[in-house]
């Protein structure tokens, strides 16, 4: 088997490429509908009222924007400060 | 993802072909099984909790009932956190190409193919 020959193919690498893509993708809808539905779902109903589904929108773009916010406050803490357990002490 | 190297190899070593074609299609439904396992998993453990009480004999009516409506709004859970996502990314992408274009005069075309190039890094960096 020339496995040299099948990583080195560009279809493939695109493939690999896109796949991944989608697969991170996937893994977070799936992790946010499970932290959402605590959040949001009380008990289950024959649909999904409208209040229920404002709540879980807005609870997928703070969870995104918490994301965020935390990746830059480390961007921000190992440029400037140095240590992250200095701005703990804020 | 579980059974994704065994089934994989077992299926080319016997062959003894590597279409990219085939390997690429059988990945695609490992991915599609994998995805599948992930939300079943997800739905049993949450649906149990909101439906089943003290654990009896057996599941009485109303609390198949409740899994039933349970499985339903989950699903209806699922679309809506996956169709937020995907308009969220949209959006970034949309701000950073006006970003782009604001900032600078039109350039010259192959200018304007390097910048592209780089709307597109970013955006894959974001997932």
């Amino acid at each position: 088997m020339d496995t040299q020959g099948v990583t080195a193919d560009p279809q493939l690498q695109q493939f690999i490429e896109v796949e991944s893509q989608k697969q991170r993708f996937q893994q977070l809808v799936h992790q946010m509908t499970d932290v959402c539905w605590e959040k949001c779902m009380d008990k289950p109903g024959p649909k999904l009222d409208s209040r229920t589904e404002t709540c879980f929108v807005n609870c997928v773009e703070r969870f995104i924007d918490t994301s965020q916010f935390i990746l830059n406050r480390l961007e921000q803490t190992q440029r400037g400060r140095g240590s992250l357990s200095e701005t703990m002490s804020d | 993802m579980d059974g994704f190297g065994s089934d994989f190899s077992s299926g080319a070593a016997g062959s003894g072909k590597m279409d990219p074609g085939t390997i690429m299609e059988q990945v695609k439904v490992q991915i599609a099984v994998a995805n599948a396992q992930e939300l079943l998993q997800r739905m049993t453990d949450k649906c149990f909790k909101k439906c089943v009480g003290k654990p009896g004999g057996s599941l009485d009516n109303s609390e198949q009932k409740c899994i039933a409506m349970c499985m339903d709004r989950y699903m209806d859970a699922w679309n809506t956190a996956s169709r937020a996502y995907n308009s969220r990314l949209q959006r970034r992408e949309r701000d950073l190409t006006t970003q782009l274009s604001a900032a600078l005069p039109v350039p010259p075309e192959n200018r304007r193919k390097r910048l592209w190039s780089k709307v597109y890094q970013a955006r894959a960096t974001w997932q």
